[in-house]
């Protein structure tokens, strides 16, 4: 038999293997915390575990006062330290030098990409279903903390703009935050015509009632269309997967949201330009009209029809005149010019081409269904006219 | 619901239109205008109607501010004015 190791020689035999073995010096370790024991000498143990095992850690007072986040039990983290082996328990496990909250991985990480892929499944992420921001919403909702930055944020991106905001409270953050963001979504139903739901950055933690369900089934369900803006631009959490636009930022939601007054103000004048213009062309179409027809025809009764119209067209340009907009009165200058352009203008030459006009009581007769059988009307040529009386109304030659 | 219908019966009063609805209305009108198809009363109404409605939307534009109010509680104080 060889000789005997005693406990503590055989326990430094380890120890001196595994500390000459740089590959377990300065390394990171990543798990989910356990049995974290906050010592009163100030020293933090806890286990580093994932689904199949486990190591031992400790964190001495030194470097556990550098730490920015309360270590607690379920935390993932990412730890950094020696692997050593601690004679007196014989016994590996980690020095910590430095540890962080891992966002990356973990089981609710693997919590959350099931919840993913059940709300993707159920179609709650469809392209086909987001829905565009309203151009000019006359109310815009605000589903956000009352006093946070990303509040303000939004308001002063949004600044004076035509509608209303309307501010839904909610905490954001805490275990009551997935119910009150919900329901202060669903509050706005009805009075809102896009709504904003976010808060500016923090934790992975801070950020995580926007990775909820209820949360993601409030924003589905909401009739008007929701921005989602949460934390910075790297973070994406399941409330932007669900939301019809996803901001990087609040203060790129309200930039979003916000009306382009500038480009109204052109489409206003457009239109109005595009009014007068049609309107200029449709009367001067039956200035034309009635204008050749009223020097073509002797009868009394047109002459009386041509009057008429003439009398109407008068009184739409004063009452054009009398528009308080300049515009209108370059208007009315047009149709004075319009207007003399039409005395050189006459159907004649058409009519001796062999056309003829068929007018009755109420007017020029533009189709044959204008015309009941039976019914008296004139067919004005070149020369002449003719009283005729309609028999049948027939559809075209085809 | 076709111009003619908007033009003769009952309308609201310019004043009493949001942004949207102006806007929704005024390219309704723009688009029967320039399809020709009104009688002179109606185009002119029509048009009168445009007029109106395009110095809703700009006094809504020029009058500005924002407006500010909140569901549940008070507006913080920084927010209230």
């Amino acid at each position: 038999m060889n000789r005997a190791f005693t406990v503590t020689e055989l326990n430094q035999r380890i120890r001196d293997r595994l500390t000459g073995d740089l590959r377990l010096c300065d390394l990171w370790a990543r798990g989910e915390l356990s049995n974290v024991v906050n010592h009163r000498s100030g020293h933090r143990y806890f286990t580093l575990k994932d689904g199949e095992s486990q190591i031992p850690c400790v964190l001495f007072r030194g470097n556990a006062s550098r730490l920015d986040f309360d270590l607690a039990d379920g935390q993932n983290v990412l730890v950094y330290g020696d692997v050593e082996f601690y004679r007196p328990q014989g016994r590996v496990q980690i020095l910590v030098k430095a540890a962080r909250l891992d966002v990356g991985l973990g089981e609710k990480h693997r919590e959350l990409e099931r919840l993913k892929e059940r709300l993707a499944a159920e179609g709650l992420f469809d392209a086909e279903r987001k829905r565009p921001i309203p151009a000019h919403p006359a109310c815009i909702g605000v589903v956000t903390s009352p006093d946070g930055a990303a509040l303000r944020d939004v308001l002063r991106v949004l600044g004076a703009c035509p509608g209303r905001i309307v501010i839904s409270p909610a905490v954001v953050q805490g275990d009551s935050a997935p119910a009150s963001i919900a329901s202060a979504i669903s509050a706005l139903q009805g009075i809102a015509d896009v709504i904003i739901v976010g808060r500016g950055g923090g934790s992975a933690e801070d950020l995580s009632p926007f990775n909820s369900e209820v949360v993601a089934r409030a924003i589905y369900q909401s009739a008007p269309p929701v921005v989602s803006a949460v934390g910075h631009e790297t973070d994406v959490t399941v409330a932007d997967f669900v939301a019809d636009h996803r901001a990087p930022t609040p203060s790129a939601a309200a930039e979003m949201v916000r009306p382009d007054l500038e480009r109204l103000r052109e489409a206003l004048e457009g239109a109005e330009a595009r009014m007068v213009r049609s309107l200029a062309a449709s009367l001067e179409r039956r200035r034309a009209r009635y204008l050749a027809l009223g020097r073509l025809l002797a009868g009394r009764r047109m002459m009386a029809i041509v009057s008429e119209e003439r009398q109407s067209l008068d009184r739409m340009t004063d009452r054009l005149v009398s528009a308080e907009d300049r515009r209108m009165e370059l208007f009315a200058g047009r149709l004075e010019v319009a207007a003399g352009k039409l005395d050189s203008l006459s159907p004649l030459s058409t009519l001796r081409r062999g056309y003829s006009i068929a007018l009755a009581d109420s007017g020029v007769i533009r189709r044959a269904s204008d015309l009941a059988p039976g019914e008296l009307f004139e067919l004005v040529f070149a020369e002449g006219r003719l009283l005729c009386r309609s028999v049948k109304v027939m559809a075209d030659r085809s | 619901m076709g111009l003619k219908d908007t033009v003769l019966t009952d309308l609201n009063a310019p004043e009493d239109l949001s942004l949207e609805a102006s806007l929704a209305e005024l390219e309704g009108i723009v688009r029967s205008l320039e399809e020709g198809e009104l009688t002179l009363e109606e185009s002119l109404k029509a048009f009168e109607r445009g007029v109106s409605l395009i110095r809703r939307c700009n006094s809504l534009l020029d009058g500005a501010e924002q407006r500010i109010e909140i569901l549940v509680g008070e507006l913080p104080e920084d927010l209230a004015r």
